[in-house]
């Protein structure tokens, strides 16, 4: 489901962070880049975040996968610097 | 955790590689033990220098910011590097820090917790050829020059006592520096019955 927000002002380092706020008033600090493009202060943008379990089962395999990869090349035993 | 402001433990007192036998003197390096607990803000970064000039950086905080500290440390190769647990605040600065200074060892744990940021970070160990190093199911004992370090057991972790997020890396140095089982702060600390103490006492793990 959508979350409402407002684009409340920016702030930071060359504004860089929008302060999005939800209709509750809670803030949320959120990269001024990943706003549509034309976003400013007033507007009042939604966001939809969905859980994506084929993703997150992508990810979790890849690392996986290199965790083994690493885990092949460890020489075992104890280490001398 | 937020770090205002950075600390600095100067340790003087030697420490040996193995336990010393009792009745001789421990010797001393003319050199101290450092440890420097970098400024990063959010997360932890602490550079530790052995008296033979041996480096290791437990965590690297949130960005690349930490390759900066480092060089103004003089800092221009690591021995060893190490993740503590699978939080960016932890590891955000570390692909950074292996691009600049290459370290010869990689130290993390084999945590399932994992994002697309820290599965970058893995890969570019892989791809650059750096050595991974990681829990045993014993004990495994790092020297550090004549710092001697010791990681815990299979991720860190108690039988699973932990949430994956949290499960990390145990790691003492002498009786007290340490990367801790996630944000722990428990966990680190250093086993005195080890006789390499003099360590004051500094961890990662908050």
């Amino acid at each position: 489901m959508p979350i409402r927000l407002s684009i409340d002002r920016f702030e930071g380092d060359r504004k860089r962070i929008a302060v999005l706020l939800a209709d509750d008033g809670t803030p949320i600090n959120f990269p001024k880049a990943l706003l549509p493009k034309g976003a400013r202060a007033d507007d009042g943008p939604t966001l939809q975040i969905e859980r994506d379990a084929e993703a997150t089962k992508r990810v979790a395999d890849a690392t996986k996968r290199v965790q083994d990869d690493l885990r092949k090349r460890d020489p075992e035993g104890d280490i001398k610097l | 955790m937020t770090l205002p402001t950075r600390r600095v433990v100067v340790l003087g007192l030697a420490l040996t590689v193995g336990p010393a036998p009792a009745q001789q003197p421990t010797p001393r390096h003319a050199t101290p033990l450092t440890i420097d607990v970098l400024d990063v803000g959010q997360g932890d970064a602490i550079l530790i220098r052995s008296p033979e000039e041996k480096t290791a950086l437990i965590d690297a905080g949130p960005s690349r910011h930490v390759v900066e500290l480092l060089k103004a440390r003089g800092i221009t190769t690591l021995d060893l590097v190490v993740v503590s647990h699978h939080h960016a605040d932890h590891y955000g600065g570390m692909a950074a820090v292996i691009r600049e200074f290459r370290p010869r060892f990689f130290l993390a744990s084999n945590s399932s917790h994992t994002t697309r940021h820290y599965l970058g970070l893995l890969e570019l160990v892989r791809d650059r050829g750096i050595q991974a190093i990681g829990p045993t199911d014993r004990p495994r004992r790092i020297e550090l020059g004549s710092v001697l370090g010791r990681t815990g057991g299979p991720a860190g972790d108690r039988a699973g006592a932990r949430p994956a997020d949290h499960r990390g890396q145990a790691l003492s140095f002498g009786r007290g520096a340490g990367a801790g089982q996630g944000d722990r702060p428990e966990a680190a600390g250093g086993d005195p019955a080890d006789g390499h103490g003099g360590v004051s006492h500094a961890r990662t793990c908050h």
